[in-house]
């Protein structure tokens, strides 16, 4: 099964699925969030920024149809993106992971890519991309996005190419931030907490 | 000691590009590096990725390309020749930064046996009041980017 992003027009759906990862671990209720902050200290004393994504279960109700999400990125260049899953007939009810893996797998090369050229004052005629997330299954059968192949589609002034190849070769040859991390393996951590008020050691 | 033209050091005895790159003339071969102003405005240089030895090149086409934790960029020859050496720690992100802490020295980059070595270098900045004039432009370049 395939998925396809096309960059230039979903610049907001990112952060993705390593904010997915994030988010849960900060997901402590259904309807509530945390409060979240932009700085955190690491162990060497410097202040780093860390993304923290809040999430929001729109839902009220046990009814099909009722699982409206709402993203806050708590970034300036990242406005709330609602998760319209109600609109979903029930045949066509899935998941929407792999749509942001595949916008997270060319975002953070595209926007890569984008400045070193410009820096490069090498003009950008065109440039438009298509992602693929491909699925498979993992050694229990469970499903997995096996890959994402991403195809970038440009046209610069030809008295430039030779350079531009040569900026894209590099780029290609040391991946990106989100091609790096996620092709080590990002360890992805959840913990839930239980809001409720009588909630009194587990095994009492 | 290197000459400084305001924070910036310009060593005597070398020849600069408009790219950022200095050219020194060694037994006949080129070595080439990053000038000082060049690594300040790129910040920590990660890796440099020359073009395979033995390439000819003109002078102002790309030799290869710098990385650094924002862009990829083009390094550009002062003088057209044939690549017949490269400063191999610089392809390594753990020793790439001998550019910034040494550009003139350990942090060359690579070495041109040149072909048109005497119409090449008339295209050079050597006179000292031509730097300044030119690095006062590429400051303000540097200070509209941001």
């Amino acid at each position: 099964m395939l998925c396809i992003y096309r960059a230039g027009k979903l610049h907001q759906l990112l952060h993705s699925v390593l904010g997915q990862a994030l988010l849960i671990r900060r997901f402590i209720g259904l309807g509530r969030s945390r409060k979240v902050g932009a700085l955190e200290k690491t162990e060497n004393k410097a202040e780093k920024y860390v993304p923290k994504i809040e999430m929001q279960w729109l839902g009220k109700t046990l009814s099909y149809g009722d699982e409206d999400l709402l993203f806050k990125f708590n970034h300036k260049a990242l406005p709330p993106m609602l998760m319209h899953k109600s609109v979903l007939p029930r045949e066509e009810r899935a998941g929407t992971s792999r749509e942001l893996l595949a916008a997270l797998a060319s975002e953070c090369m595209v926007e890569w890519m984008i400045m070193s050229l410009k820096r490069a004052g090498i003009p950008i005629e065109e440039f438009n991309t298509e992602t693929e997330a491909k699925m498979g299954s993992d050694e229990t059968g469970r499903a997995v996005v096996d890959r994402c192949d991403t195809e970038v589609n440009l046209r610069v002034p030809a008295d430039r190419l030779e350079e531009a190849r040569m900026i894209l070769e590099h780029l290609l040859e040391v991946g990106c931030l989100m091609s790096r991390s996620v092709g080590r393996g990002v360890k992805f951590n959840y913990k839930y907490n239980w809001l409720n008020e009588a909630s009194g050691p587990a095994d009492s | 000691m290197a000459r400084l033209l305001g924070k910036y050091g310009f060593p005597e005895g070398l020849y600069y590009s408009k790219d950022h790159m200095w050219a020194k003339i060694e037994d006949g071969k080129i070595r080439v590096g990053l000038t000082d102003f060049g690594q300040q405005a790129a910040g920590k240089i990660l890796m440099v990725r020359p073009r395979p030895l033995g390439k000819s090149v003109e002078q102002g086409k790309i030799l290869g390309t710098m990385e650094t934790g924002k862009w990829v960029g083009p390094l550009k020859a002062p003088v057209g020749g044939s690549l017949i050496e490269f400063n191999e720690p610089l392809r390594a992100v753990k020793t790439a930064d001998i550019v910034n802490k040494s550009p003139y020295g350990e942090g060359w980059m690579f070495v041109l046996k040149p072909a048109n070595l005497e119409k090449d270098l008339r295209n050079l900045l050597v006179d000292v009041e031509e730097i300044e004039e030119w690095l006062k432009e590429e400051e303000k370049k540097l200070k509209k980017e941001g």
